[in-house]
């Protein structure tokens, strides 16, 4: 078992790989690496910032509140934008399909999207920042089990 | 004394040294292409590694130069996004790959 956080962003992935057909299965967890024309368009899968706090005085619980950033990179000529609104319409559809993130947690909410562009190069690219706000609980002591 | 620059430009941009041609407004000039990768960070995590077509070609080649004109440079065509004139007879353009 791993940690409950690495098992959210890998069932985020996979749910995304086998539900957004507009990036032909280019999903990547921590990618730290840059992309090129021949990996786009593509979504890429963080955890980020995570609070954390007692459930209940006396129990032995941890309420947990993780940021999943979730990228879309497109790259286009003229339908740059309208490429971007249509991949988000497919990410945000699988993984409200997937609330509860396969049980792992007790609710995935999309709480932000940021959407930039650049002309800089040969063509236009547009990047689409999706925060997903994850609540899940472990205990304290087992880290690897979502309660 | 005034530096002949205007007039050497047609040799600092000529064929035969470093410039290729540029097919514009039915017909042929010189341009110096320059396509390097450049790392695009658009605000994702990560950045994109992109190619940056770039063309100097001299101002007078250019009296009416528009965006979303063609210019076609080794067979490839792209569209005319923007461009600066530096005043000193020299034009950089910025190209996108059609």
């Amino acid at each position: 078992m791993a940690h409950v956080r690495k098992q959210i962003r890998d069932r985020i992935a996979s749910q995304l790989t086998s539900n957004v057909s507009l990036v032909s299965s280019r999903v990547y967890t921590s990618r730290v690496y840059p992309l090129t024309e021949a990996n786009l368009p593509a979504i890429t899968v963080y955890t980020g910032s995570e609070n954390s706090s007692r459930l209940n005085m006396g129990v032995g619980d941890l309420n947990r509140s993780l940021t999943v950033d979730v990228d879309l990179y497109v790259r286009a000529t003229g339908t740059f934008d309208d490429d971007v609104d249509a991949i988000a319409v497919q990410v945000e559809e699988a993984i409200a399909s997937d609330f509860t993130v396969n049980g792992l947690a007790k609710e995935a909410v999309l709480t932000g999207t940021d959407i930039q562009f650049s002309g800089d190069a040969e063509q236009p690219v547009g990047v689409a920042k999706l925060t997903f706000t994850v609540r899940y609980v472990t205990a304290l002591t087992d880290v690897e089990a979502a309660k | 004394m005034a530096i002949p620059y205007l007039s050497d430009l047609k040799y600092l941009i000529d064929q035969d040294d470093f410039a290729v041609a540029v097919t514009y407004d039915g017909g042929t000039i010189s341009g110096i292409f320059d396509n390097e990768t450049v790392p695009i960070d658009a605000g994702g995590m990560v950045v994109i590694h992109q190619e940056q077509p770039r063309v100097t070609i001299r101002t007078s080649d250019l009296p009416s130069i528009a965006e979303g004109e063609v210019m076609t440079i080794d067979g490839v065509d792209y569209s005319v996004q923007g461009w600066v004139h530096d005043s000193t007879g020299v034009t950089e353009v910025q190209l996108e790959k059609t």
